[in-house]
């Protein structure tokens, strides 16, 4: 079999769409198809009051999606590239409608017009944003809230349940620290996520991470510490490809902090620091309308919007910079919130990998859908496994994926310069972006890059020092490099 | 001085009286008996747990409450040992750990606590340690509160939350700690009400409210959902960290902002006074009980003295309860016969339930292993094994408590089969009613068993698994459970030529999977087979001492009666009308005793309610 993988997937989902036609499978079909052109779908999941939603408005770069205290998203909603703007309700019953839709603060509030929102599946919000371009990014109702149908259509969107496959291609999975229900969820994710269960397709958050480290001005740190002990930890390995500390608030405020903010707390900044600092010692002193000249409803917006944390930070920064602009805030706000590295997670582990990634999941969707046509004709199901196991396993694709996730968690031990060229070569991208060499490197050097490559590699893991792991991991990027050897030879060379 | 305070004075001073006159009357045994509450009345213990999920705050409050930084605090998982921290007036820190299944305490300075209480310095407990207690001068513990700190529950290790919760039916008290990061979880709350199982008296605390604006909102879904589960929903909501702070400046307004001064308060009246009130309930029963003894001799020789003909009769009747008491006494009598019997039941079933748990956690590898790869699910399968494991052992010593309990409740009423028949009768002229010795016993008592039992329960309470549970868990997650060599990750890259190695590794994967669980739960099956008999052996001792000194106690009555009614017997009619009223005097003395020690109790089960 030749093409991309992607060609090849869409092609087995043509041959899936004949052997299903006239089957309720066939729309399912239908959908997998669809879905290998549209943007990569990642969902973000956790416990209740992970902080999902406050981190997603922060990835989009836009307060968009209502946070709150108490229980708050009850309804899963997809946020997609849109050329305008415009809110979709999608029913149970298949029927879909517009929903009319107002801004209270930057969040969006929907108005769902006398529908019950349980006979809801999911609202669809369409927004021209670039963050959306290449990920539609879809936040959950907590897993585990109180409230139980909304937790159970999370445990649907993920495949969880008994039903139908995930709906998502990868998940970032937001926890406060890693709970055993966490472990569990995940656990359920990467397991569904057949062919090749492999948790490359998710990265763990340590989110509300200032908080983490009881607000302190050190607390993101400290935070970053405890991630970096959970990613080396086997269990967790065995769960998701990364985990990384990002305080979601201090990333939305930093985003979208205003000039008007940035004056008041530059009006904090003007008390005597030992002044701020008992201010400062708890939630309820800062709010008590006597301690400041600021008005203690400003103080207040200030707390939702920063948290304590946020606000002794801020205001340390404006006590050292004269004038402090939001622009400088917010800089340092984003630098400090991790979710620049989280933005680079997502490009590197999920965006890169998105042409694989997609493909497992429409793998996935035609193995259920052919076990759903199983039930009434069992000669053309049997057809059909044959066909996407046949499909699973002729691409090598699948076990780069693999690979690169031992890579990561470290169980197969290369150094750097080794592991950079790895994640190079089993991304999406052209010969010459796998292989390293400039955009208008010849055919014929694109082809001696890859001899080269499978060559080293193999010799590699033939020293008689290598470690099995290592060696059949030289045997994969080997193969790989033939692999791009291929593409160059049938005259793709990236100068398209 | 509040008001429990003054009625357990006035209980101390019942007991007091009554020592004495037991005492007077020569009876050391009963006045030993009663020594030993006023001791436990004097010097109450009052065990408060702290329990609640991880991170939480729980460590930091302990330390708010005891006023000094005892308990490791960090933002990464901390605590993995239960901590008691009580008064005493010489500093003394020990920690015992489980070493070749014995017990084994060493003394350990405070500022190297942390290499066994916190993660850091015992990561998953590796040292196994089951208990550490720090006994210090502190005034906030000084009236007898024992504070326990505990590891959280529903971090990843296995069985830490199983090893609290069996520690619990120990505590008096339990502080169930909740952050106000967000609403109760239903994983806690399930927590919660497991707990509240073993422990009744709960006081829910929100947490870190200085560093969470809408703590406020919170606290009240928190309130409605413990309605909504059926718990009580008062919350105390405190600030350790300011506490902290507090202390440090020091600042006394802080103080009071931290809630930390209102929880104390809470504790005092609610859980305090309620612990205070039942130990003097518990040391007013036994004064009492001890009293009606006297009085039942000191009637009977009145008896005599009065009517010489009706005293042999009575003469006759104490013999017989002697000769019955002695037979009790006797190493086979029916009562350690069936007490035994039913210690073998429970060695059995026990037997039984760890077997069949071995069998089927056995069957469990066999199926998960026949259809998956141990090298992708090998922490999976290790962890679910372990944590079934846990249960599992929960269940076992669950049982074990209620089948001791259920067998000192037949034990004490086959007793009272025993000694009630043919039970000699004392008529006194005030009461017109002729009472049964025994009913006289037990008058103080709310039924006849009552008082046989609660001594024999709280024998048990002693001994019992709460405490040797944690041994034991802590020593099965000191069982090591190998990854075996072949299970390195990462064998399967999906490409075809490899498949027949796979398949013949895969082989070999499971083989040794299957070999290295088997041999955990076999260590496992001799490690608990041995805890549990030793669990029982102490249950059995604890329940044949309490019987048998209650024996010992009847017939020292039933001997001084018997005594007394010979020697009054022996008088010559001037002497009895000498003594008689000295005698009606002594029994009206001690009327008047009882009396008092009754109302005293009645106002305390009373105030109780
Ligand atoms: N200090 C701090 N607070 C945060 C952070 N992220 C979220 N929060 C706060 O936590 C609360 C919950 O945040 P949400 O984003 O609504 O959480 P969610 O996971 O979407 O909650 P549900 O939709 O109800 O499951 C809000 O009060 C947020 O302001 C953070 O990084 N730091
Ligand atoms: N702001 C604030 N932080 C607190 C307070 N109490 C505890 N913390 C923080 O919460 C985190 C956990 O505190 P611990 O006392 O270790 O919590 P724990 O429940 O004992 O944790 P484990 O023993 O691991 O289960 C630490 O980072 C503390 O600094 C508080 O009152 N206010
Ligand atoms: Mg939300
Ligand atoms: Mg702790």
């Amino acid at each position: 079999m030749s093409g991309t993988l992607r060609d090849r997937v869409a092609a087995l989902c043509d041959e899936a769409a004949d052997l299903t036609h006239g089957h309720a499978a066939a729309s399912a079909v239908a959908a997998a198809r669809a879905r290998l052109d549209e943007p990569l779908r990642v969902a973000l999941a956790g416990r209740v009051k992970a902080g999902k939603s406050t981190l997603l408005n922060a990835l989009v770069g836009e307060r968009l999606a209502p946070t709150d205290a108490g229980e708050c998203t009850k309804i899963v909603t997809w946020y997609r590239r849109g050329d305008g703007y415009g809110v979709v309700a999608h029913h149970r019953d298949g029927t879909h409608r517009d929903l009319r839709f107002s801004r209270e603060d930057g969040q969006l509030e929907v108005h769902l017009d006398g529908a019950d929102p349980s006979s809801i599946d999911r609202l669809e919000v369409r927004w021209p944003s670039r963050r959306l371009a290449n990920m539609t990014l879809i936040d959950t109702p907590g897993l585990e809230a109180a409230d139980e149908v909304a937790a159970a259509r999370t445990a649907d969107l993920l495949g969880l349940g008994a039903g139908a496959p995930s709906a998502v291609d990868a998940v970032v999975y937001l926890m406060r620290h890693l709970h055993r229900s966490d472990a569990e969820f995940l656990e359920a994710f990467v397991d569904r996520s057949v062919p090749h269960p492999s948790p490359v397709n998710a990265i763990a958050v340590l989110s509300r991470a200032d908080e983490i480290g009881a607000g302190r001005l050190d607390a993101l740190e400290s935070a970053a510490t405890i991630a970096g002990r959970y990613a080396s930890d086997r269990r967790v390995n065995a769960l998701c490809a990364s985990v990384i500390a990002v305080a979601g608030l201090i990333a939305e405020t930093g985003v979208t902090l205003r000039e008007d903010e940035a004056a008041e707390i530059a009006e904090l900044a003007l008390h005597p620091a030992t002044e701020r600092a008992s201010m400062l010692l708890s939630v309820d002193r800062f709010t008590d309308p006597r301690v400041s000249t600021l008005t203690s409803a400003a103080r207040s917006r200030l707390l939702a919007r920063l948290g304590l944390y946020g606000v002794r930070t801020c205001s340390a920064i404006a006590g050292d910079t004269v004038g402090v602009t939001a622009a400088e805030l917010s800089r340092r706000l984003v630098e400090l919130s991790g979710v620049e590295r989280l933005v680079a997670l997502l490009d590197s582990h999920f965006a890169r990998r998105s042409e694989v990634l997609k493909a497992r999941s429409a793998l996935t969707a035609l193995g259920s859908a052919a076990g759903e046509l199983g039930r009434d004709d069992a000669s053309r199901a049997a057809r059909l496994h044959a066909a996407v196991e046949s499909t699973e396993a002729a691409a090598h694709e699948f076990a780069e994926l693999k690979l690169w996730h031992l890579v990561l968690t470290g169980t197969v031990d290369l150094d750097g310069s080794e592991r950079a060229e790895i994640e190079r070569l089993t991304g999406d991208g052209d010969p010459h972006e796998k292989l390293g060499l400039r955009a208008d490197a010849s055919a014929e050097e694109l082809a001696a890059a890859t001899v080269a490559g499978t060559t080293r590699w193999r010799d590699r893991g033939d020293h008689p020092m290598t470690s099995r792991e290592v060696r059949e991991a030289c045997e994969v990027v080997a193969r790989s490099y033939e692999g791009v050897y291929e593409r160059v030879r049938s005259g793709e060379t990236g100068e398209a | 001085m509040t008001s429990t305070a003054r009625a357990a004075r006035t209980a101390g001073d019942l007991l007091a009286a009554a020592i004495a006159t037991c005492d007077r009357l020569g009876r050391t045994d009963l006045a030993d008996r009663l020594r030993a509450a006023a001791a436990r009345l004097a010097n109450p213990t009052t065990v408060i747990a702290v329990v609640g999920e991880f991170k939480q705050g729980k460590s930091q409050l302990v330390n708010a409450l005891v006023g000094r930084d005892l308990c490791p605090v960090d933002d990464d998982l901390a605590t993995v040992a239960v901590t008691w921290i009580f008064h005493r007036a010489e500093p003394r820190s020990r920690v015992r750990r489980v070493k070749d299944g014995e017990y084994d305490t060493m003394e350990v300075p405070f500022d190297h606590l942390d290499e066994y209480i916190a993660e850091a310095g015992n990561p998953d407990n590796r040292k196994q340690v089951d208990l550490v207690e720090i006994g210090l001068p502190n005034p906030v513990l000084s009236r007898g509160i024992t504070l326990v700190d505990t590891p959280g529950a529903g971090a990843l290790r296995a069985g830490a939350a199983e090893a609290v919760l069996g520690f619990l039916p120990y505590a008096d008290a339990l502080l169930f700690v909740t952050d106000a990061s967000a609403p109760l979880s239903p994983a806690e709350l399930r927590f919660l009400a497991r707990a509240r199982e073993r422990c009744p008296a709960v006081v829910v605390v929100l947490s870190k409210v200085d560093l969470y604006p809408e703590w406020r909102r919170i606290r009240a879904i928190d309130e409605e959902r413990l309605r909504e589960a059926g718990l009580p929903d008062g919350i105390v909501a405190v600030s350790a960290e300011l506490r902290r702070s507090a202390i440090a400046i020091p600042d006394a307004k802080l103080n009071d902002e931290s809630g930390v001064p209102d929880l104390m308060a809470h504790l005092r009246v609610g859980t305090l006074e309620g612990a205070e009130r039942e130990g003097a309930g518990r040391a007013l029963a036994e004064a009492g009980d001890a009293l009606e003894q006297l009085r039942v001799a000191a009637r009977a020789r009145r008896e005599a003295l009065a009517d010489p003909e009706r005293g042999r009769v009575l003469l006759e009747q104490f013999e017989t309860a002697k000769a019955r008491l002695d037979d009790l006494h006797k190493a086979r009598s029916r009562w350690t016969t069936a007490l035994a019997d039913g210690i073998g039941d429970l060695n059995q079933e026990s037997d039984y339930r760890l077997k069949s748990f071995i069998q089927r956690a056995q069957d469990h590898i066999e199926h998960r292993l026949s259809d998956t790869d141990p090298a992708r699910e090998w922490e999976a399968l290790a962890a679910e094994v372990q944590a079934d494991m846990a249960t599992a052992v929960q269940e076992i010593f669950d049982n074990i408590d209620e089948h001791l309990r259920g067998l000192a409740e037949s034990i004490a009423e086959l007793l009272e089969d025993e000694k009630g028949f043919e039970a000699p009768t004392v008529e006194s002229q005030e009461e017109t009613t002729a009472e049964s010795l025994w009913a006289g016993l037990d008058r103080v008592s709310e039924s006849r068993r009552a008082a046989v039992l609660s001594s024999a329960l709280s024998a048990l309470r002693g001994t019992s698994s709460g405490v040797m549970l944690l041994g034991v868990m802590a020593r099965l997650a000191g069982l090591a459970l190998a990854t075996p060599i072949s299970i390195g990750v990462g064998v399967a890259f999906g490409a075809k030529q490899v498949v027949d190695e796979r398949k013949r590794s895969l082989e070999k994967r499971r083989h040794e999977a299957r070999a290295a669980l088997r041999g955990f739960l076999n260590k496992a099956q001799i490690e608990l087979g041995t805890r549990i008999r030793q669990v029982i052996r102490d249950g059995h001792r604890a329940l044949r001492d309490s019987f048998s000194h209650r024996i010992g106690e009847l017939t020292a009555t039933v001997t001084s009666g018997a005594a007394g009614i010979r020697t009054e017997l022996d008088q010559h009619e001037a002497d009895r009308r000498q003594i008689l009223p000295v005698l009606d005097d002594s029994i009206a003395t001690l009327g008047d005793l009882i009396g008092e020690v009754r109302t005293a109790l009645d106002r305390h089960e009373g105030s109780a309610r």
